[in-house]
């Protein structure tokens, strides 16, 4: 497994007590003879980290085991210090929204967060507050005297965000909470995540969505086949990997032939190539701040103008494809 | 905006009880605001309130029968010989046949039809310990059943006194053996909810289709007359029958058996439950969501 970052790393997650981690040590999950995930090592700290992957890669499996609807067939997991099989201390530090579209029967959005909250313990009005103020958070508020089963997808996709986040938890665990969202609710619930993360939550998110994963993620858990393939920051998840994917710069420029052929002069140079549109030039380096420097003194010499730099290959969707590369998977 | 940091006002930190008995007694509460209304009003009501009303109709034609159609017989029989014929309503159709498949209704699907539903994670994702889910569910289903058949219970014994007067009726019921009958009679719709009850919720924790358990049972349960007595007391309807004010004659066919005492069958009847309970809750601390498998 390839680790990278501060974030997800053991030296940084090694300096935050246990308490404040998700610890998973040495677990699988069988299905019978099928696997669900095998021999995750993993800890995860504060702010958004994103399970990426394909179908049956084992995202809900992980999130699943983490909140207790699933036993491990080895291994041992603790959420902040608790066991996920004690849900009386786990459940009022986790939120789980879940991928399953299904609600109980004939309830209003109002009276299905006001009867779970009041399941879990809080009195009346506290209750009603509550769920008053998730379904506000979710943008709900309108349709909470309206039946469950008469919402859009989008609109129970939201109920069930909403459920996850109306007793205000430390960590908050999302399976693919975007499906069924138009863009504006997307871009609202990713804001949503962000601010959450800002104010200390573990914001734990399964998408196969990879640019909205790149957009809002602090640290990338990329899994495939039950395995933790790479764990981290992005950036430096891409960084370990220089050695074998050289990095790809993309540079705007008014001169490119000019810069391609001063380029060419970089010994660890792999690729260069003038853009289809002569606009620009794609860059392939092994050392990509060797490269930074060298293009500076280019400009200085022969003052070619510079509409932007930057790195093609620096996001999830790149980074997935590179630690997949071979085994034929795809996302 | 953590659990912490968003206490601004102190009402959640302060709302939500540390775990104990005041809190689980809390929860209870919330399960049972959940489960007693949809399940004595809302559409999985609608085969429990079907096997209550069962009896009643039945009780009633017998009554309409002899107000209307036969207005010289009435009284023919007297109440003596109508608490017989209750007798046999009460022991054949409420308890082994009403009873028994409302309480399969109720009970198997009070955790298997939250899994049929894809619903029972809501449950497990709450901050409540299983076990208290247990004892919620188990109690929502006892009001319920309770509340029918003990309606259907007061108004078939309504319905035996309907075509005899006023003054015969009260006269059996106040200075005769009437109202202690009825409140036996109360008394068994409540020891058998407890007991189908604490069984069929066990079931459904167990077997996928509840179909199967519940058949079985029935068929156990229905033999059970046939049964030397040794075997006959491996069974709930023993116990019930055995308080049963007015002895049924079950035909030239059962086996002859003493029945328990009135304290013997309570005491059983309690310890099945128990242990039954014991066991579900034990069971459901291990029970995983996995709606693939349902």
């Amino acid at each position: 497994m390839i680790t990278g970052g501060a974030n997800g790393n053991a030296p940084h997650a090694a300096a935050i007590p246990d308490d404040h981690l998700i610890a998973f040590r040495n677990v699988s999950k069988f299905y019978g003879e099928v696997l669900g995930v095998n021999r995750i090592n993993l800890t995860i700290p504060p702010g958004i980290t994103s399970l990426v992957g394909p179908n049956g890669s084992g995202k809900t499996t992980l999130m699943n085991l983490m909140t207790g609807l699933l036993r491990p067939t080895r291994g041992e997991i603790r959420v902040l210090g608790h066991s996920p099989y004690e849900p009386e201390d786990l459940m009022r530090r986790v939120g789980y929204c879940t991928q399953y579209d299904s609600f109980p029967g004939g309830m209003t959005g109002r009276a299905f967060l006001g009867r779970f909250l009041r399941i879990a313990g809080y009195e009346g009005a506290t209750a009603d507050r509550l769920a008053w103020e998730a379904l506000d958070r979710v943008g709900l508020v309108e349709a909470a005297d309206r039946k469950l089963a008469h919402y859009s997808k989008g609109m129970r996709q939201r109920a069930r965000l909403a459920a996850a986040i109306a007793h205000r938890p430390d960590v908050l665990v999302l399976d693919e909470p975007l499906n069924g969202l138009d863009p504006m609710a997307r871009a609202e619930m990713i804001a949503l995540f962000r601010q959450l993360a800002r104010s200390g939550l573990h914001v734990i998110i399964s998408s196969h969505i990879l640019h909205e994963v790149d957009a809002m993620s602090d640290t990338v858990v990329m899994m495939k086949d039950g395995y933790v393939l790479a764990r981290g920051e992005i950036h430096d998840v891409r960084s370990s990997l220089g050695a074998e994917h050289p990095t790809s710069i993309l540079v705007r420029c008014d001169a490119p032939e000019v810069l391609a052929a001063r380029a060419f002069e970089l010994a660890s140079l792999v690729e260069v190539r003038v853009h289809d549109d002569g606009g620009g030039l794609l860059v392939r380096t092994r050392d990509e701040d060797g490269f930074y420097e060298a293009l500076a003194r280019i400009i200085l010499e022969h003052g070619v103008g510079i509409e932007s730099v930057e790195v093609a290959d620096d996001n999830v969707e790149a980074v997935y494809e590179y630690l997949i590369e071979g085994a034929g998977g795809r996302v | 905006m953590s659990a912490s940091a968003m206490v601004e006002d102190g009402v959640v930190g302060t709302a939500l009880a540390a775990p104990g008995p005041a809190l689980w007694a809390r929860q209870v509460l919330g399960l049972l605001g959940l489960e007693v209304p949809r399940r004595l009003f809302k559409r999985r009501s609608l085969g429990i309130w079907l096997l209550a009303l069962a009896p009643v109709a039945i009780m009633a034609l017998k009554a309409v029968i002899l107000i209307v159609f036969e207005p010289d017989h009435m009284g023919r029989f007297g109440l003596p010989a109508e608490e017989r014929v209750y007798a046999d309503v009460f022991q054949m159709l409420i308890v082994r046949l009403c009873l028994f498949f409302g309480c399969v209704t109720v009970f198997i699907t009070a955790i298997r039809g939250d899994v049929i539903d894809r619903s029972i994670h809501y449950h497990f994702l709450a901050p409540v310990r299983r076990e208290v889910l247990v004892a919620g569910k188990y109690l929502s289903g006892l009001i319920v059943t309770f509340a029918a058949f003990a309606l259907a219970t007061l108004a078939t014994r309504a319905l035996m006194y309907a075509p005899y007067g006023a003054t015969e009726a009260s006269a059996h019921f106040f200075v005769g053996p009437g109202l202690r009958h009825t409140l036996v009679y109360l008394a068994i719709v409540a020891l058998g909810c407890l007991a189908y009850g604490a069984l069929f919720l066990a079931a459904g924790l167990v077997a996928r289709n509840p179909i199967i358990p519940a058949v079985i049972l029935f068929g156990w349960e229905s033999a059970n007359i046939f049964l030397p007595p040794p075997l006959r007391q491996v069974s709930v309807i023993y116990y019930l029958v055995s308080l049963t004010p007015v002895p049924v004659d079950l035909g030239p066919f059962s086996v002859p058996a003493t029945p328990a005492t009135p304290l013997a069958a309570m005491l059983a009847l309690f310890a099945l439950t128990a242990v039954l309970l014991v066991w579900s809750a034990r069971r459901i601390r291990r029970m995983e969501v996995d709606y693939a498998d349902d």
